[in-house]
């Protein structure tokens, strides 16, 4: 064999084998940004899990405050209805699931709001046990959000570096979108009686 | 030109008074976790305080394997305690990194703030409603006396005493934390025992191998006669009972002291002294290394 064309299956060799590992990294990141996608949607579905004993609770003391709980348990409703298959996570289908957790958030921001007219409320043990958990999964949907942001973010520098993202073009890996800050307030609202 | 000296030496002062840390300048060394697993850079609890604490987190490292860190500091740059608090976490590595069964207990005593943050794995003994419970009870009503020291052993001896109540978290005694850490150990130890031995017996054997049959029986005999003072005359006499191989070889020894014996003797003597002039040693115990856990962001904190 000439020399030559030793040479030449040697690097198509190497080419090759880089490509393979390019091409699993980026599998394994893409697996991790998911990985990291289905850990925020559980932190919130954590949260929706604790609305109905907190507006029962509410109700034994602020009873005649119905539109602010039905408002609450309506915005529940909806957003356990809005769950993206995490195959399929384009940033339209965030938007939406976002949206929803955010109408939750707000309806939950009212019922603090109007709980804060009711000093027998605020008293009761299983209130402030329930004001406690909520505030502690806020902070972890909080921290969910940032996990994965990070993850995409490693993902789609490791997309768009070159040379790599000739590998990324071939095999069709696609930007992914990262949580925006909400305005006012980079993590959930914070519910607390200062 | 005075008093530009003046204040600006009174700006300095005035600034390092107020030590502002975030989770990446927190200054801590891995190797002073391994023996105390309270981070106070400012000294805002005192030795006593620390040691008593340490005391409480080793018990409970020890009977349930669940690693807590407190940091006392006086300001956390950008005034929050939560990111501050998780991002040191994450930073640490707090807890057996399978089970991350670990909890960080922070207090910023200027800006007023604190956090009690658990592991992912100690969430189901320590929920965010005792964490609550447990700051409002023990450490608020201390911290808003001041009482830093006070309130710091109290809380972290109602976290340790919370968590050892639950029997789920308890370890046998005895487990290692790390069960690859430990059986890696033990291979590079064997292997480091059993590599060097191999290859002596296999030397050994070696030389025992006759050049005229190749089979491995030969025997040899050593005989030593003075020649005069510092020489000794060696006859080696090597036979092969298979195939009646012989041979006789004789050589002369030196057996005079060389100067490589006063040098190795200076150098056990030195040894010696730097051993004899030591003082007493604190046996200190030790925690071992962080298992490199995760939180999960949740716990409780506040304002006091």
């Amino acid at each position: 064999m000439k020399k030559s064309s030793i040479l030449l299956i040697g690097a198509v060799a190497v080419l090759v084998f880089w490509c393979v590992s390019k091409y699993n990294g980026m599998v394994n990141l893409d697996e991790t940004v998911t990985q990291a996608w289905a850990n925020v949607e559980n932190q919130y579905q954590r949260r929706a899990d604790l609305i109905p004993n907190l507006v029962n609770t509410v109700k034994g003391y602020a009873s005649h405050e119905e539109k602010t709980l039905e408002g609450v348990i309506n915005a529940r409703a909806k957003a356990t209805q809005v769950t993206i298959d995490p195959s399929n996570l384009t940033e339209e289908n965030m938007q939406k699931f976002l949206e929803a957790q955010s109408a939750v958030s707000s309806a939950l921001s009212r019922l603090m709001a109007v709980s804060e007219a009711y000093p027998e409320l605020k008293a009761d043990k299983q209130f402030s046990e329930l004001m406690a958990q909520l505030e502690g999964t806020e902070s972890r949907i909080g921290a969910s959000r940032q996990e994965y942001n990070k993850e995409v973010r490693d993902y789609n520098v490791t997309i768009r570096n070159f040379p790599g993202n000739i590998v990324a073009m071939i095999f069709g890996f696609q930007r992914r979108a990262e949580f925006k800050a909400e305005a006012g307030a980079d993590k959930a609202p914070t519910v607390s009686f200062e | 030109m005075r008093k530009l000296t003046v204040i600006i030496l009174f700006l300095v002062a005035l600034v390092a008074q107020t030590k502002v840390y975030s989770p990446q300048t927190l200054p801590f060394h891995r190797d002073n976790l391994k023996y105390s697993r309270v981070i106070n850079p400012d000294s805002i609890l005192d030795a006593r305080t620390v040691a008593a604490i340490d005391t409480v987190l080793y018990e409970l490292q020890d009977s349930t394997g669940v690693q807590g860190i407190v940091v006392a500091i006086t300001n956390v740059e950008g005034d929050d305690m939560w990111q501050f608090t998780y991002d040191v976490y994450n930073r640490l590595g707090i807890g057996n990194s399978k089970k991350n069964t670990g909890f960080l207990l922070t207090l910023a005593t200027d800006d007023r703030s604190y956090f009690l943050m658990p592991g992912t794995g100690l969430e189901g003994t320590l929920p965010d409603a005792i964490c609550r419970r447990i700051e409002d009870s023990y450490f608020v009503p201390l911290l808003k006396e001041g009482k830093w020291n006070e309130a710091m052993l109290q809380t972290v001896e109602a976290i340790s005493k919370y968590v050892e109540g639950d029997e789920t978290i308890r370890e046998p005694i005895g487990s290692s934390s790390d069960s690859t850490g430990t059986s890696m150990a033990l291979i590079a130890l064997l292997a480091a025992i059993g590599l060097p031995a191999g290859f002596i017996a296999y030397q050994r054997r070696q030389a025992k191998k006759c050049p005229q049959c190749g089979k491995y029986v030969l025997k040899r005999n050593r005989q030593t006669e003075h020649k005069d003072k510092d020489t000794i005359h060696v006859t080696v006499t090597t036979t092969c009972p298979e195939c009646g191989y012989h041979n006789v070889s004789e050589y002369d020894m030196d057996t005079s002291r060389h100067d490589d014996d006063s040098r190795t003797g200076g150098a056990i003597l030195g040894g010696g002294g730097v051993f004899s002039g030591g003082g007493s040693t604190i046996s200190r115990r030790s925690f071992g290394s962080l298992g490199g856990g995760r939180t999960s962001g949740g716990g409780a904190g506040g304002r006091f």
